[in-house]
Order: structure tokens, then C-alpha cells, then sequence
């Protein structure tokens, strides 16, 4: 599944769009991971605990949206938007990641 | 406790008894005059630390010492260090109320009352304290829920059985209210073209251009039951849903939003979620969407 935040597709005709696309996943970041990435800060490390939680989030989200664009059919996603959003949340802090775009299937121009 | 009280009562009345209890009185005094002296020889010294004596620990504890060695000596058995209790009474009313009349409750002065209390009830207070020290510990780092969810997640793929508490929960929320929401709702078949790209589509022209749109939906997510049952889990799911069910419900409003203007697409659609601010500990966030309505003509067949 090829995905591009442009609006178009060079080389490639666009044969058909199929609409909206979206997936989205949470972190449920707590204590411990804030305890720990502090620590690490102090001594000079980097906080990859949160990187790699977010990274899966993302991959995870992706993964969602991809799943629903080859139900149309599709084989791309354009116009690709990624967002990071805190909602906040009764033990700490929840945060959603939300991916989105336009499902189009495309051919490559001869 | 009672009969204990009676016995000591009727022991009394022989001659035997007044003896025992009169040297008891004598311990107990031998205590508190031991741990006054203490009390004295600190403030005389001032043994003291950022204003806080020494004497509040030190007297109850060598009252309690002294008083105990000389029932062992004279009674052989112990009177209970009932000195150590009534140096805490003259400490705490001399230090706090008679020698600082206005003296305010601070970290300092809880502190204080807190030690002085370890001094005179050495043993329920440390209790008392490794209970509260555990407490902390569980609460913060969850680490006692999380042994007890080991524990019944393996107990759960053994059996092959659900928990009792789980169990429970998903039988009072079996008709919760994501039960009518439509999960297979197709968004891009209800008449308007939703498209997040910012130049119309190959094949599409812009007959009219209608102008920004946006819509938002209010929701918030309060799941204190899920984290007190330790059913994060669950917790996980249901906020995803809820976050969906919102984004859904502002996606509805926006495609009747244009449909009503005439609109048979959208270009540049943005979705943005946001907290508003925190309401009697849970949060209430909102998602908006936005782009910009326009009215499509086909050139050719996409």
C-alpha cells in the first residue's frame, strides 16, 4: 500500500478514489513510563520508551486504516494527515493517534 | 479485657496484691520522673534540630525504658510503659501549647506529632506506618493490582473462564450506549465525496466552491470502574470507541451540513481532537472537523 501526503501521484494514473480513510490508536502513557523518561533525561539519554510506544501507535493506527482503504480495493492512500492529540484522562495522560487520507487506486502511466 | 480488669480488681483486695500494685505505681513513677529529666536536660541544652527538641522523642522512650527495667527488676512482668504515654501527654502540651502557644500546623509540627507518636505507641504506629507506606507504594505503582491481574489472566487461560469481576462489569454494561452505534456505517456512501486532498481530484471539476465547513462533538470519557477493577483492557477499547462514535457523529453532521447547502463534496478535510478542559477529574474533549464544501462535476468516468 503505497502512502503519500501529497495530492497527487507523479508517474502514476489515478484510476479510481474511494473517499475517506481513517485508523486510530491510543497510548495509555502512566506513571511508570514518566518516571523513567525523566530519569533518563536527567542523565542525558533519550526518552525512547514514549518513541517507541508512539511509534507503535502509529504503525498500529496505519495498519487500521490500510486494512479499511483494501476493503475499497485501493492500493494507495493520499493526502495523508498524522495527528497527535492529548486526551487527557483520569490516570495520566491518553494519547490518541489518528492517521487519515483519501483511498485511490492507482496504475503506473505506461 | 474484662475479666482481666476484675481479676486485677480482686487482686487488690488482698495484701499481696496492694504491694504489686503500689510498686507498679512506683515504676511508673520511677518512668516519668526519668523521662521529665530527660525532657529538661534536652531543653536545658537545647537539643535541638532547625527548632525541633529532641527531647519530644528521647523523653517518652527513656521514660518507657526506665520504667520497664525496674517492673522487670521489681515486679518481674511488664506494666505496659505507661510513663512513655504520659511523657507524650507533658511533651506534646508543654512543647506545643504551653511553650509555643502559636505555633502553627506545619510539615514541621506534623512531623513532629507524628514522631512523638512512634515514641509513645511504638508498635501500632509502625503498623500503622508500614500500612500506609504499602498503600502508597500499591497506589502509585499499581503493583499489587497487577500481581492479582497476573494471577487471573493465567487463572482465566487455565480454566478457560472469565473473572468474577470482569464477568460482572460486561454483564452491567451489556446495553451501554455504543449499542446502537453502527460500526459498518459507510461514511463515504451517504452523497458527499470526502476527500482530505486540497486540489480536486483527476477527473472531478469544481462547479461552485461553497465555502468552509465545520462541525465539532463534545465527548469525554470517564472510566474510573474499569481502573478501580483493574480491567485496563477494557478501558482501552471503550475510549477508542467513544473517540470513534465522536468522530463518526461530527462526520454525520458535516455530510448533512453540505448536503443541505447543495454540496456533493468536500475538499481539505482536517480532523482535529482536542481537550477542552478538565470536569470533576475527567476530562471532556472534542473533535472537530473542517474543510471546504464544494459542488462536483465529473469531466469522464472515474
Amino acid at each position: 500500500m503505497l502512502l503519500s501526503s501529497t495530492s497527487t501521484l507523479d508517474n502514476k494514473t489515478i484510476i479510481k478514489y474511494h473517499g475517506l480513510v481513517n485508523g486510530e490508536s491510543l497510548i495509555g502513557s502512566n506513571i511508570y513510563k514518566d518516571l523513567f523518561s525523566g530519569v533518563r533525561d536527567v542523565v542525558g539519554g533519550r526518552t525512547t520508551t514514549y518513541e517507541e510506544e508512539l511509534e507503535n501507535a502509529r504503525n498500529e493506527a496505519i495498519e487500521a486504516m490500510e486494512s479499511k482503504a483494501s476493503e475499497y480495493g485501493a492500493n494507495g492512500i493520499i493526502g495523508l494527515k498524522i495527528s497527535y492529540s492529548n486526551l487527557g484522562g483520569t490516570m495520566g495522560n491518553t494519547i490518541l493517534v489518528t492517521v487519515y487520507g483519501t483511498a485511490v487506486t492507482f496504475k503506473d502511466k505506461i | 479485657m474484662l475479666t482481666e480488669i476484675k481479676d486485677r480488681l480482686k487482686s487488690l483486695k488482698s495484701r499481696e496484691g496492694q504491694i504489686k500494685f503500689l510498686k507498679g505505681i512506683a515504676c511508673i513513677a520511677f518512668g516519668t520522673v526519668i523521662g521529665i529529666a530527660t525532657y529538661v536536660v534536652c531543653l536545658y541544652t537545647n537539643f535541638a534540630i532547625f527548632g525541633w527538641n529532641f527531647g519530644l522523642v528521647l523523653a517518652p522512650l527513656f521514660a518507657g525504658y526506665a520504667e520497664s527495667f525496674a517492673a522487670k527488676r521489681f515486679l518481674h512482668e511488664s506494666t505496659g510503659a505507661v510513663s512513655a504515654f504520659i511523657l507524650f501527654i507533658i511533651t506534646v502540651i508543654y512543647g506545643f501549647i504551653i511553650a509555643n502557644p502559636t505555633l502553627g500546623f506545619n510539615v514541621i509540627t506534623a512531623g513532629s506529632i507524628v514522631v512523638i507518636l512512634q515514641a509513645a505507641f511504638p508498635t501500632a504506629v509502625n503498623y500503622f506506618l508500614i500500612a500506609m507506606g504499602l498503600g502508597i507504594v500499591s497506589h502509585i505503582s499499581g503493583v499489587f493490582k497487577k500481581v492479582t491481574m497476573f494471577f487471573s489472566g493465567i487463572y482465566e487461560k487455565i480454566f478457560n473462564k472469565t473473572s468474577k469481576v470482569k464477568a460482572r462489569y460486561l454483564k452491567r454494561h451489556a446495553h451501554t450506549r455504543h449499542d446502537f452505534y453502527d460500526m459498518e456505517l459507510e461514511m463515504n456512501g451517504l452523497g458527499v465525496r470526502l476527500f482530505t486532498l486540497e486540489y480536486p481530484p483527476e477527473g472531478l471539476s469544481i462547479i461552485e466552491l461553497k465555502g468552509i465547513y465545520e462541525t465539532r462533538h463534545v465527548f469525554s470519557s470517564d472510566r474510573k470502574e474499569e481502573i478501580q477493577l483493574g480491567l485496563e483492557d477494557v478501558l482501552e477499547e471503550y475510549v477508542l470507541m467513544d473517540v470513534r462514535l465522536a468522530k463518526d457523529k461530527a462526520l454525520l453532521k458535516l455530510i448533512k451540513k453540505l448536503k443541505a447547502d447543495g454540496c456533493n463534496g468536500l475538499l481539505n478535510l482536517n480532523i482535529i481532537y482536542d481537550t477542552v478542559g478538565p470536569k470533576k477529574g475527567k476530562n471532556i474533549n472534542q473533535v472537530i472537523l473542517k474543510g471546504t464544501g464544494v459542488v462536483f462535476e465529473e469531466n469522464d468516468e472515474l
